[in-house]
């Protein structure tokens, strides 16, 4: 079957600022663990769908906002992540909890805002929603309810794991010469694990997969193509599970220092639509947070974060840990990157239109899906 | 009160090749100094409005050419100023005499030593504008340096800030330039410089202004002059914008002419160049995070009544770039 | 004629024995290699054979985890009662009042500044420069060639690699590793790994 992904979906700039606001700033996104947000004060910050945010902890209050000054439009928090209130570096406005205006220094003496106008000020608030110790945000006006986008089978089981994860987390970003699609379709895709992976992840793990019934293979048209229809059907986008067969995980001291998620040897992978991956190759012991940010057709950031299972007491070589499985799991990833990296540089507006085969029916389900989004004024 | 500057005023190709034809191939455009080619033959070449200029000394007389054109030049003091437009506007039009009087005779005061270097910073050109005439930042932004030895009290200009909340009704070359004329200000500034540090070759320079002040010019659109040790050096910015993001900050560095010959010279201007760098370079840092968050939806900025100059320049900018009036 | 038994395991270790070979005429020096099993961990038997009154130890394991596993041997050592004599090279050029604690080694034409301290432990290779007044707390690893400024601090378990500059002054955190050959200009927050083969630094936040 042809492939509905036509070349210009991963190289046009115009396709890409229409993702960015009928897809980015529609949905839910993951942005960062609760970890490092977890004390009065603790920030992190994102640009998200081109629009910078802030998530800051207001005594214990999780709350996100437009990381811009209101003033003269300086970010009010700087770096990754932090501790500090919210005040902005630049001429000292602080905000409170609700995003309004706290306080600016000499206000009376030489802005001499009136008391409705100093009212007025108040940062753009997103909405945020936890799940374990992951948070997700959603940059529209009006989110759609969270259970709109996820199954509640596929949020349960996530939300399982991520109340397990320990709060030391090892973080670094990678920078993909790629469409961020292109990581989706591969994950999706367990038959190329024996053959690009036929040494690192095959070696280990057994993925099996199978060709699904003609009823899946989307060969019609979306019926539904109102708001609640295009929601639904981006809902079975998302899952995860016990998907790979391993061998007994080998014994390593470390693994007796942490509280296992679990007791299924078994390699558990989630997908929630349009940008996260969490691995687990281990049944339970660690996981890997991928999370692929947009930042052109052909660049994809690579934000990995790797934790263990919640630590039963700390230990000093506890970052060693994660450093040994980090270079581990880099290994695989640098398979697949390579790969998508050579599929990105081959592709041209008049490259030949992909052939897929039955067991590629997911993919098959979700482009139709996005051309849907892409070519029409539909939007979800 | 809500400011005129639409983030697309900072981020579109659009807005600033109007920028480049309305502002910067019409006005009066720093284009180097005198010391830089102080012989009969010497030329140099400066990247004005996106043309390269080559300008020149033939002998004593100070020539500006784009290909085989010649364009308008005007020596003020040591300073070289060039209009790219084919029928410029009178100077006066664009610096008030008293302006013009105040560069010249401070121009007219520097040694012939110059040192000089480029940053390329990543923002838009008019940020570096608009936090130049905001005195409100010092004492934040560089609390832990600059703040410490200069006295800052942020004056509230109550009569512009009536003015400026005001549409811009008379929108004729005349007012626009008349309005262009009040943006460009310089000479002392009520910053008084209490705790001046006493280095030796400041009593082997005649220093200019003669008291113990912060003195500071802006020509706008590109050039900046500030002496915060009382008239004994200069540090001159000249800004050339690259694209909507990119701006290239240009750095010269010069002294009053000595009274006494010295061979430090340099490293004594080397020095005074490192105490700034880390000053401006607060600055840079601050307004390169500004432009990275900018984007075509993000919230309009808030002034208060204190960045009414501020106000008056985006006022005459808006009306440039939105209408079809011309200076 | 004592014992000195260089114990650990891989190159690190022959390079260990090599040099205590020729360093020493006096001594009956010894190669014994550790095994380590499929989860890492050493085999410890080999330290019955060794006592304290026969001769010393000196522990040669690399940088590998973190320099955890030449912790965990050096610990052992110590434990059992060894002293555990630090190796400096004839060719190494020490100042006279640097504090070099126990299990160090100082590779030939290392230079180590005056008041220099390096605690137990640590490697600093041959080749390597550590300016005047710097701190290397215990179990560092410093390749050949490192450049190290005067009044720096690197935090225990750090790995400086061949190619880094540290500017004077700096702080190095603890469990950091400096892999990327260029100039290190600023502090380096704890556990921080500048790796070659990825695009950024990794981080660690939370404990």
């Amino acid at each position: 079957m042809q492939s509905r992904m036509h070349p210009k979906y991963y190289l046009s700039q115009e396709i890409f600022d229409r993702e960015q606001i009928k897809i980015f700033r529609k949905v839910w996104l993951f942005a960062g663990l609760t970890s490092l947000v977890a004390e009065n004060n603790a920030f992190i910050t994102r640009k998200i769908a081109g629009i910078p945010v802030v998530i800051q902890n207001f005594k214990g209050e999780i709350k996100a906002f437009e990381n811009i000054c209101l003033h003269r439009s300086a970010p009010l928090q700087q770096g990754f992540c932090g501790r500090r209130a919210l005040v902005c570096p630049y001429h000292a406005w602080s905000y409170d909890a609700t995003g309004a205006v706290k306080n600016i220094p000499d206000c009376e003496a030489i802005y001499r805002f009136s008391a409705d106008e100093k009212q007025s000020l108040k940062l753009r608030e997103f909405a945020l929603k936890q799940v374990g110790s992951m948070l997700f945000i959603n940059l529209s006006t009006e989110p759609m309810a969270f259970e709109e986008q996820f199954k509640p089978e596929f949020v349960a089981l996530m939300e399982s794991a991520a109340q397990s994860f320990d709060t030391e987390v090892m973080v670094t970003t990678w920078h993909g010469k790629f469409n961020w699609k292109l990581v989706y379709e591969n994950l999706r895709d367990f038959n190329h694990v024996k053959f690009l992976h036929a040494k690192s992840l095959a070696a280990i793990a057994d993925f099996p997969f199978e060709a699904p019934i003609q009823a899946d293979l989307a060969l019609t048209p979306l019926e539904d193509i109102s708001i609640p229809g295009l929601r639904k059907a981006m809902r079975p986008f998302s899952y995860g599970g016990p998907e790979g067969k391993i061998d007994a995980v080998r014994p390593v001291p470390w693994l007796n220092m942490v509280e296992r998620w679990g007791t299924e040897d078994a390699y558990f992978n989630w997908l929630a639509y349009p940008n996260l991956h969490i691995a687990c190759g281990n049944g339970g012991y660690s996981f890997t947070i991928e999370h692929h940010i947009p930042i052109a057709p052909g660049q994809t950031d690579i934000e990995i974060y790797f934790i263990t299972a919640k630590k039963k007491q700390p230990y000093a070589a506890s970052y060693q840990v994660l450093l040994s499985n980090m270079h581990y799991s880099k290994t695989i990833l640098t398979e697949d990157i390579d790969m998508l990296e050579q599929v990105q540089s081959a592709l041209h507006i008049d490259a030949p239109i992909p052939t897929q085969g039955a067991y590629e029916s997911t993919n098959r389900q979700i482009e139709r899906w996005y051309t849907e989004l892409m070519e029409t004024e539909h939007e979800i | 009160m809500q400011s005129r500057m639409r983030p697309e005023y900072y981020l579109s190709q659009e807005i600033f090749e109007r920028e480049q034809a309305k502002i910067f191939r019409k006005t009066w455009l720093f284009a180097g100094l005198k010391a830089l080619i102080p012989d009969h033959g010497n030329t140099m070449v400066r990247m004005l409005a996106g043309f390269p200029v080559t300008i020149s000394n033939h002998y004593g007389v100070f020539q500006a050419h784009h290909g085989q054109e010649a364009q308008a030049i005007q020596a003020v003091g040591q300073l070289l100023f060039v209009n790219l437009a084919p029928d410029p506007m009178p100077i006066h039009d664009h610096f008030s005499p008293s302006f013009f009087s105040s560069l010249e005779s401070c121009s007219t005061a520097w040694g012939s030593e110059v040192l000089h270097t480029v940053w390329h910073a990543k923002f838009n050109w008019k940020l570096i504008f608009e936090n130049l005439r905001d005195m409100n930042h010092v004492r934040f932004l560089h609390g832990g340096n600059f703040a410490n030895y200069l006295d800052m009290t942020i004056p509230v200009p109550e009569e512009l800030a009536e003015e400026a909340a005001q549409p811009l009704d008379d929108t004729s070359a005349q007012s626009l330039r008349a309005a262009i004329r009040r943006f460009n200000w310089g000479g002392a500034t009520p910053v008084l410089i209490p705790h001046r540090r006493k280095v030796p070759w400041h009593a082997m320079v005649q220093p200019w202004g003669g008291e113990d002040r912060y003195y500071d010019w802006l020509a706008y659109p590109n050039l900046h002059i500030a002496s915060g040790n009382a008239g004994h050096s200069f540090t001159l910015e000249c800004y050339t914008p690259v694209s909507p993001g990119r701006t290239d900050v240009e750095l010269f560095w010069i002294m009053a002419r000595k009274t006494q010959d010295f061979d430090f010279s340099s490293q004594a201007l080397l020095a005074n160049m490192h105490g700034s760098k880390q000053i401006v370079g607060e600055d840079i840092a601050m307004l390169e995070a500004v432009q990275n968050v900018l984007h075509s939806r993000a919230p309009m900025p808030h002034q208060g009544a204190y960045e009414a100059q501020n106000r008056l320049i985006e006022r005459c900018y808006a009306t440039l770039m939105d209408t079809e009036s011309e200076f | 004629m004592k014992s000195r038994w260089v114990v650990g395991t891989g190159d690190y270790l022959d390079l260990a024995y090599h040099a205590w070979t020729q360093a020493s005429a006096t001594e009956d020096v010894q190669k014994i290699t550790v095994p380590q099993g499929a989860d890492y961990e050493f085999d410890l038997s080999i330290f019955d054979t060794l006592h304290p009154e026969l001769g010393d130890v000196f522990i040669a394991v690399d940088d590998r985890f973190g320099n955890f596993k030449r912790m965990e041997l050096f610990r052992v050592a110590l434990e059992r009662g060894f002293t555990l004599s630090s190796f400096v090279s004839a060719n190494a050029d020490v100042a006279s009042e640097a504090k070099i604690g126990k299990n160090v080694f100082i590779g030939p034409q290392a230079i180590i500044g005056h008041h220099c301290k390096i605690e137990y432990n640590s490697v600093v290779h041959a080749g390597a420069q550590i300016g005047a007044n710097s701190h290397l707390r215990a179990s560092v690893w410093i390749e050949p060639g490192v450049q190290i400024g005067s009044r720096v601090e690197i935090g225990t378990h750090a790995i400086i690699r061949t190619g880094a500059i540290v500017r004077s002054g700096i702080k190095v955190g603890k469990g950091a590793e400096l892999g990327w050959p260029q100039l290190y200009s600023a502090d380096i927050a704890d556990k921080t790994v500048y790796d070659t083969r990825y695009d950024e630094p990794i981080l660690v936040y939370g404990s």
